[in-house]
């Protein structure tokens, strides 16, 4: 029988695991950290390992985005490989890459990217109690100089209220608006019960390495 | 009579560990020592290899990479303009990120940097249509175009723009690099461009080679 293990990120626990547990999946599961993003030759070799880690299993389902291209040169010698056709985790969570066009001055937030080290929230206190409120505004606003809003993915998952609270303050602080964004499950939902289709899904099979070419067709 | 030795590693020391008051001082006396400043510059170059190091490891956070390029900016800005003029008549890089693209910290942090190494940098911002592009090439004439960008797409909007460039017959009078999440060595091809830049620093380094190389028409 086919043996599944599922890579997720950190940034969309909440939503992976209410998929999982909707759908009775009880896959294998594990987990990379949201800070990984930041160097992408260093998420490319956690997973590389992981892949290689992972002996016994014949599937490996990828809860994520391309993120970066960071998913480029992967390779399975044992198990094929299934990715979403979405640049990243964000795009996971509003039913693809090409939706994301009409939100291009949208930082995203969800309650998990909130909870995730390194998020936006503990970078700006991290630069207030290191370089002071004024020095830090100063940073931010270069930082965040070409958003308009931060934007709320209300996935179902969790607490909208509490998390909006918090995402108000977010954009009090850095002068944006603020936005709810209906979410989907439905791309998560599709990855985990075997619903790939070609144009949404990225399949490699075993000893076959993701490509420039591969990534090149998003959804 | 002061020790320039241990004033340069006592300023790559402070630029590392961001402690911008202790990193102005050294560079003040520095400067009054008369050190030349591509070895003041050389010194800070060091001190942000390190902190982009340390953000690596996870040590360092974002907003501490954005303030070591502030630092150093700021800490060139102390050289006394005589000194600081080793500027080779039109020496002009075109920068920005590619249309339906707004992620410009990257690009922020190279535009300063490039500024610091006396280039005359033509900043286009964020969400820059290929059209932009072909006129901010007719109107400054660079010598270098930089496209950055982050998301999968902006693949797209760079080909889109190289090809507009050399359909304005503009392709052969400027050297193109890409840099951003978005590119890696083999979609340099399907983009059209020279080079693909990574590290802020390589991207100064190279642009100055490329400058010095002499092949660009006055």
């Amino acid at each position: 029988m086919d043996k599944t293990l599922v890579i997720g990120c950190r940034t969309t626990e909440n939503e992976l695991l209410a998929v999982m547990r909707a759908a009775g999946i009880s896959y294998d599961l594990v987990w990379i950290e949201a800070r990984l993003h930041n160097v992408k030759k260093k998420l490319n070799k956690t997973l590389s390992d992981l892949i290689s880690e992972a002996e016994n299993y014949d599937t490996i389902l990828f809860a994520t985005g391309f993120c970066g291209n960071s998913v480029l040169g992967l390779e399975s010698s044992h198990a094929r490989l299934v990715l979403p056709r979405v640049d990243d985790c964000t795009s996971l969570l509003i039913g693809g890459t090409r939706n994301k066009s009409s939100w291009m001055d949208s930082y995203f937030l969800t309650e998990c990217w909130l909870k995730s080290k390194g998020n936006i929230w503990d970078e700006y206190k991290h630069a207030v109690a290191r370089y002071g409120s004024e020095r830090a505004d100063k940073i931010f606003q270069v930082m965040f100089a070409h958003y308009k809003r931060i934007t709320l993915i209300d996935t179902g998952c969790y607490n909208l209220v509490k998390t909006r609270e918090t995402a108000s303050e977010i954009a009090r602080a850095f002068s944006l608006d603020l936005n709810v964004l209906p979410g989907t499950l439905s791309y998560l939902t599709d990855l985990l019960t075997g619903n790939w289709e070609p144009d949404r899904f990225l399949i490699v099979p075993p000893h076959s390495r993701i490509s420039s070419e591969d990534l090149s067709r998003l959804s | 009579m002061t020790d320039i030795t241990c004033l340069k590693e006592q300023l790559i020391d402070a630029m590392t560990k961001l402690d911008d008051e202790q990193a102005q001082a050294f560079a003040e006396e520095l400067i009054s020592l008369r050190i030349p400043s591509a070895e003041l510059q050389s010194c800070l170059d060091r001190g942000l290899k390190q902190v982009n190091t340390l953000f690596e490891e996870g040590e360092y956070f974002l907003a501490d990479l954005m303030f070591a390029g502030m630092l150093y900016r700021s800490i060139l800005d102390l050289i006394p303009v005589s000194e600081n003029s080793s500027v080779q008549p039109h020496k002009c890089v075109l920068i920005g990120v590619v249309e339906r693209d707004i992620h410009g910290i990257g690009k922020d942090i190279v535009s300063g940097l490039l500024k610091a190494n006396n280039f005359n940098v033509v900043d286009l911002g964020t969400n820059v249509s290929p059209s932009s592009f072909v006129n901010a090439i007719r109107t400054h004439h660079p010598q270098i175009v930089l496209m950055s960008g982050m998301m999968h797409y902006s693949q797209d909007s760079m080909k889109r723009t190289v090809e507009a460039i050399t359909e304005a017959g503009l392709r052969d009078s400027v050297t193109i690099l890409i840099g951003g999440g978005c590119v890696n060595d083999s979609i340099l091809e399907y983009i059209g461009a020279d080079a693909r830049v990574n590290e802020p620093l390589d991207t100064i380094a190279l642009c100055n080679q490329l400058i010095s190389r002499g092949i660009y028409e006055e």
